[in-house]
């Protein structure tokens, strides 16, 4: 029941992966929710290879993961009371290293974080995120600025903390 | 410090940053896909005749270079035969179950129209719309490709299983729609608007090709949706491509969906109708096991849909759930595929009597007789039983054929799973 072109899907989801899932990762701060998303994306990525294949399948994942993580976002906050954000509970799986740039992007709003991590991780154009997000190249701009902002603040926090500790 | 070293910096921190180990299955995806895939040829199948009742039901898109492949019928192997309501707009009287291809030779063709607009693209290169009608087919068709006459000149061949009618539109390198004359789009749910482009007029009806922006494709294709108007009013708001009746069983007009996508059916089919619901707790220890078979009538459904997914939409460690599609009194056994964690398990729904006496592995990679784990027998209300037969894990499950017997013979040689078609 292969697929015509899984060989070519195959080569292009090996490349794509790594990036994708690191993208996912630094957007939700969940490693499992990240793999979820990545898998997710994939799939849609795969029944619609035929058509992608010649076009442009990275953006067209990076659109599910985004639309994806929004939607899961939506529905977290409708279903629970908690505040915290659920990206901030993998605490159990990884060295708490790998928190802390998890904790960092935590205190973004979710679309500052979206636009952060893809403008200064995935390396796009401010039109490219603004066509991703769906979002005007002023909502992009004036989202990182602020993003940025307040990443410096609270990475400045941390090291603050981190040197009354030391 | 600059804006650009901050900015820099920025990068190096997210770049760099020490992160988890994060996987992705490949093999999970395409697994799934397949089914996915086979699944939509399935309900394309089944649906047929309903489908033929809709403007459009599905489409399978076929790009340059892809090779014609012919699919042989798919009909729903729990019933040997699908009735549905005749429908009133219903133009012929056969079951189409095939899934045609642009150059397939066997589909009957009926020219319906043709139309170009030329230089509508960026390139400067016309678009060759030609529509026709396919006899035979239970599934739309779009072909598209290169014209020779170059500056990027395409030529889009749509196969229609039926001839429209009401509006209809796709995105090829350009949208192309086919609108009763005198409609117009007027809104799209991928851009504020597009250049009007050229529309080209055949008889009661309108070809609109106009250009969209590459940066816009991916957008469109995917999901985008154009508002129709005439005049001042608007006729059709947010019509789907008619692609995306393949994918997400969208209503037609009279109330039913194109397809029995259980995807996309979910529980909003009030009238679905529960056939038998059953969870294990912790199945072999990995995780629940959830099966729910529903009757889907008032969808048109009759039994032509199987789909799997996380028992709870909100916990995907909760379990795994099989939701079935039945016809309202099923009379033959029929079976599918679960995943409990990582443990392929085979669901076979037994009439009273009838046992399982053999599963087929040899449209597979695995070789060599296959010792299976015991099966787990539940007794349901219906006097059926539920039958939960672990198996060894192959990329080939779709090619498993079970073999259904009572005690005094073979009932079924060789039964196929749901989602093998």
């Amino acid at each position: 029941m292969a697929g015509r072109h899984d060989d070519e899907f195959a080569e292009f989801a090996t490349g794509a992966s790594p990036r994708l899932l690191r993208t996912a990762w630094l957007i939700c701060g969940n490693a499992t929710q990240a793999e979820d998303l990545v898998q997710s994306a994939m799939l849609k990525v795969y029944v619609r290879w035929g058509w992608l294949r010649g076009r442009q399948p990275m953006a067209y994942a990076r659109r599910c993961i985004l639309n994806d993580h929004i939607d899961t976002h939506r529905r977290r906050r409708r279903e629970t009371t908690v505040s915290v954000l659920p990206e901030g509970e993998h605490h159990d799986r990884e060295p708490e290293d790998t928190d802390a740039i998890v904790r960092l992007l935590a205190t973004l709003p979710t679309r500052e974080r979206q636009v952060v991590v893809m403008r200064h991780y995935a390396g796009l154009t401010e039109a490219e995120v603004a066509d991703l997000l769906d979002v005007s190249v002023g909502t992009v701009k004036s989202s990182a600025s602020r993003g940025l902002a307040r990443l410096r603040e609270a990475l400045a926090a941390q090291e603050l903390k981190e040197g009354h500790h030391v | 410090m600059s804006d650009l070293d901050q900015h820099d910096d920025i990068h190096d921190l997210l770049v760099g940053a020490p992160a988890p180990r994060l996987h992705y299955d490949l093999d999970a995806t395409l697994r799934t896909g397949q089914r996915i895939r086979a699944r939509r040829r399935l309900a394309a199948a089944g649906g047929g005749v309903v489908g033929l009742a809709a403007a459009a039901t599905a489409l399978a898109l076929v790009l340059p270079g892809t090779p014609s492949a012919s699919v042989a019928p798919a009909g729903p192997s729990l019933s040997g035969s699908v009735s549905t309501s005749p429908s009133p707009s219903a133009s012929v009287s056969t079951r189409a179950t095939t899934q045609c291809f642009p150059d397939d030779s066997s589909a009957g063709r009926t020219p319906w129209l043709t139309a170009t607009a030329p230089g509508v693209l960026p390139t400067g290169g016309a678009v060759t719309v030609t529509a026709e009608i396919l006899s035979g087919c239970s599934t739309n068709v779009l072909a598209q490709s290169e014209s020779a006459e170059g500056k990027g000149a395409t030529e889009v061949t749509l196969g229609l299983t039926e001839r429209p009618t009401t509006a209809s539109w796709i995105v090829a390198n350009a949208a192309v729609l086919i609108l009763p004359k005198g409609q117009r789009p007027c809104g799209y749910s991928f851009a504020d608007s597009l250049p009007a482009g050229v529309t080209v007029t055949r008889g009661e009806w309108d070809v609109v090709v106009q250009p969209i922006d590459t940066s816009l494709l991916n957008k469109a294709a995917s999901s985008g949706t154009v508002d129709i108007c005439k005049g001042d009013s608007v006729v059709t708001r947010d019509l789907p491509q008619i692609s995306e009746h393949d994918l997400g069983a969208k209503t037609d007009r009279a109330g039913a969906p194109a397809t029995c996508d259980l995807d996309e059916l979910g529980t909003a089919q009030d009238s679905a109708r529960t056939w038998a619901r059953h969870t294990v707790p912790a199945y072999l220890g990995k995780a629940d096991v959830a099966v729910e078979v529903r009757a889907h009538p008032g969808a048109g459904c009759t039994g032509e849909g199987v789909t799997e997914g996380p028992l709870s939409p909100t916990d995907p460690t909760a379990g795994v759930l099989l939701e079935v599609d039945v016809p309202e009194v099923p009379t033959a056994a029929f079976w599918d595929f679960v995943h409990a964690g990582d443990q392929l398990v085979a669901a076979f729904f037994l009439p009273a009597g009838q046992d399982v006496c053999d599963v087929d592995f040899s449209g597979t990679e695995l070789t060599g007789r296959q010792n299976l784990a015991d099966a787990t027998d539940i007794a349901l209300d219906s006097g059926w039983t539920l039958q939960l037969q672990p198996l060894p894990d192959t990329n080939r499950s779709l090619e498993l054929r079970a073999r259904v017997c009572t005690p005094s013979g073979v009932v079924t040689p060789s039964l196929a799973p749901l989602s093998a078609g």
